[in-house]
């Protein structure tokens, strides 16, 4: 598996802009599910200060749950940019209103904060990691986790087919939507420098 | 809501660390996880022998862990050295205590070349 051109991709814009202070490139990646929601907040492109997994399964109060979590991370971190993957609406989900109310709600957080999300499709993510030769899920886990040493205690196994996914790979969806993230950023920062 | 934005490293340590608030609390000798919450989330400043505990920890410097604060510490103290430098530079240099004043003036020129 060749990495070396996609991580460089990362990797060479990792020095601070000190003119402009070190958390002025913060970025909040958001990977949101119908239960819960994985998340990765970057201070550059190499560095991820903050990750995790949040649920908010509880059918009673489910916006109020997710506006109360979504709303610590948004307050705590007050990222400059937040990335969510825009997911394909499936009819035929039976999550599909919870996906959809969840993504409702975090919306109107960061309306609320006045920060505007930029939305990523899972096919930008194929088309970052593929050419490099990562295909699957865990391809890409692996290589993230080795990009960021941080992340690597919480690679998870890889599952059998007959297995569902594991409850930490949501972190590493949202790692990967970053780095496309500044990836696209670096693309489009060159093309507007030609 | 900006005063409680994150300005530090800490949790980002921790969590590499695999350690939890309150395993944190215990190796710097707090009873509870509370106090490293508060440092985590920039509540409040961590006292100097905690933020030597964190380096110890970590292996990171205290500027490594705290930017922020070590951002803003910097910023005051440079404010106001500047602010003794120019009220030095406007002394008199004749007459006793001239000496002690042209010493501070050199010390802070060679401090600012480094």
């Amino acid at each position: 598996m060749d990495d070396g051109a996609a991580k460089h991709v990362i990797h060479g814009r990792g020095e601070t802009d000190n003119r402009s202070g070190p958390f002025v490139s913060r970025v909040l990646a958001l990977e949101v599910r119908a239960s819960k929601f994985g998340f990765a907040v970057f201070d550059e492109p190499a560095k991820v200060i903050d990750w995790g997994v949040r649920a908010f399964d509880v059918r009673a109060s489910r916006e109020a749950t997710v506006a109360k979590r979504i709303g610590f991370i948004l307050d705590q971190y007050a990222p400059f940019h937040i990335v969510v993957l825009r997911r394909r609406n499936d009819p035929k989900s039976k999550r599909n209103g919870d996906l959809s109310l969840a993504l409702k709600v975090i919306s109107r957080e960061m309306q609320a904060r006045g920060v505007k999300p930029t939305w990523l499709t899972t096919q930008a993510v194929k088309r970052f990691f593929c050419p490099h030769g990562f295909k699957t899920k865990h391809e890409i886990a692996t290589v993230l986790a080795g990009w960021f040493e941080e992340l690597s205690w919480r690679l998870p196994l890889r599952r059998k087919p007959w297995q569902s996914e594991r409850h930490n790979m949501v972190i590493f969806d949202a790692v990967a939507l970053g780095v496309v993230f500044f990836a696209t950023q670096d693309a489009s920062l060159k093309a507007s420098e030609h | 809501m900006r005063n409680q934005v994150s300005g530090n490293y800490l949790r980002m340590h921790r969590k590499k660390a695999g350690l939890s608030q309150r395993e944190l609390g215990l190796l710097l000798g707090y009873g509870d996880k509370g106090q490293i919450s508060r440092h985590e989330r920039s509540r409040t400043a961590p006292r100097l022998l905690t933020a030597l505990g964190y380096e110890v920890i970590f292996k990171a410097s205290i500027p490594e862990i705290f930017p922020e604060l070590h951002a803003s510490v910097s910023r005051e103290v440079e404010a106001r050295l500047a602010a003794m430098e120019e009220a030095l530079g406007q002394r008199s240099g004749r007459g006793r205590g001239a000496n002690i004043v042209a010493q501070k003036l050199i010390w802070m020129m060679e401090r600012r070349s480094t």
